[in-house]
């Protein structure tokens, strides 16, 4: 196996990813001191919005001090992720424009592509607003803050798998 | 200039990872909860080990410090994360 012809691969083994989530997760922590996360960043374009329209959630204490409108670390990682996704899907030939998932959707919810598009937005929305509350994401506090063997990851772990099957199952119904 | 290069550099592996594995599809994680693929915890848990492992290891050889270990509220986690759930199964993401 060389290393082009791993690179082409269009899906490694979930280990072999998951040991180059770890090594860049300790990577982020040895360079810049601080743990990879995904959902702080959108915050912070949340913040530098409502500051550039003079809104008064601008100057709550949270968009104020906990999420300041500034350039932060998080932002500057979404400019990586980007480059990262394309690069990985590019070179293994993965890359292509979806309006819909490609399996199991469609056979689920339909062919609407409105529906799927109304639904991914309510998604991320709750994920959004969710990890507002919990204080990080899958990557911010499942991933960053349980390889810490900070509790606080191992409850939210919990608590989206319990939520996660049972929308699942209502979702699903028979089919799940 | 370094402040600048060296996060986006960790964003792009960390992408890149997640790529790999996957995640960008909507069926790889629905099937989680549904059981029926793996993938999500055979890739979070192994990041969460290697991790492990590495922070630990470098912390007590005095490498770094480990000063950014997530606050812990068990209400606000566990709400958090319960909410979160229900997001993750509609958008897939």
């Amino acid at each position: 196996m060389g290393f082009n012809k791993t690179m082409k691969e269009k899906v490694w083994s979930p280990w072999a990813a998951g040991v180059l989530l770890g090594l860049t997760a300790v990577g982020s922590y040895v360079l810049v001191g601080k743990t990879i996360g995904s959902s702080g960043g959108i915050e912070n374009i949340d913040s530098i919005l409502l500051k550039a329209f003079d809104s008064s959630w601008a100057n709550l204490m949270y968009f104020k001090y906990q999420m300041p409108p500034v350039l932060s670390f998080q932002i500057l990682l979404f400019v990586g992720m980007i480059l990262g996704a394309l690069t990985s899907s590019l070179w293994s030939k993965d890359f292509k424009f979806r309006m819909l998932p490609d399996q199991q959707w469609t056979q689920t919810f339909g062919p609407s592509k409105l529906k799927r598009w109304v639904m991914i937005f309510i998604g991320g929305v709750i994920i959004e607003f969710s990890a507002g509350i919990a204080g990080g994401c899958t990557s911010g506090l499942a991933i960053s803050g349980t390889m810490q063997l900070s509790p606080a990851g191992l409850i939210f772990i919990v608590g989206l798998f319990i939520s996660g099957i049972i929308t699942t199952k209502l979702l699903y119904g028979g089919d799940y | 200039m370094m402040t600048y290069v060296v996060p986006i550099v960790i964003g792009f592996f960390f992408a890149f990872a997640l790529q790999k594995a996957g995640l960008g599809h909507y069926h790889k994680i629905v099937n989680q909860f549904r059981f029926k693929d793996n993938t999500v915890m055979k890739f979070m848990m192994t990041g969460i080990s290697v991790g492990l492992v590495g922070i630990y290891t470098l912390k007590d050889l005095g490498f770094l410090q480990m000063d950014q270990v997530s606050s812990t509220y068990i209400v606000g986690n566990l709400l958090g994360g319960l909410i979160f759930g229900v997001g993750m199964a509609l958008a897939g993401t």
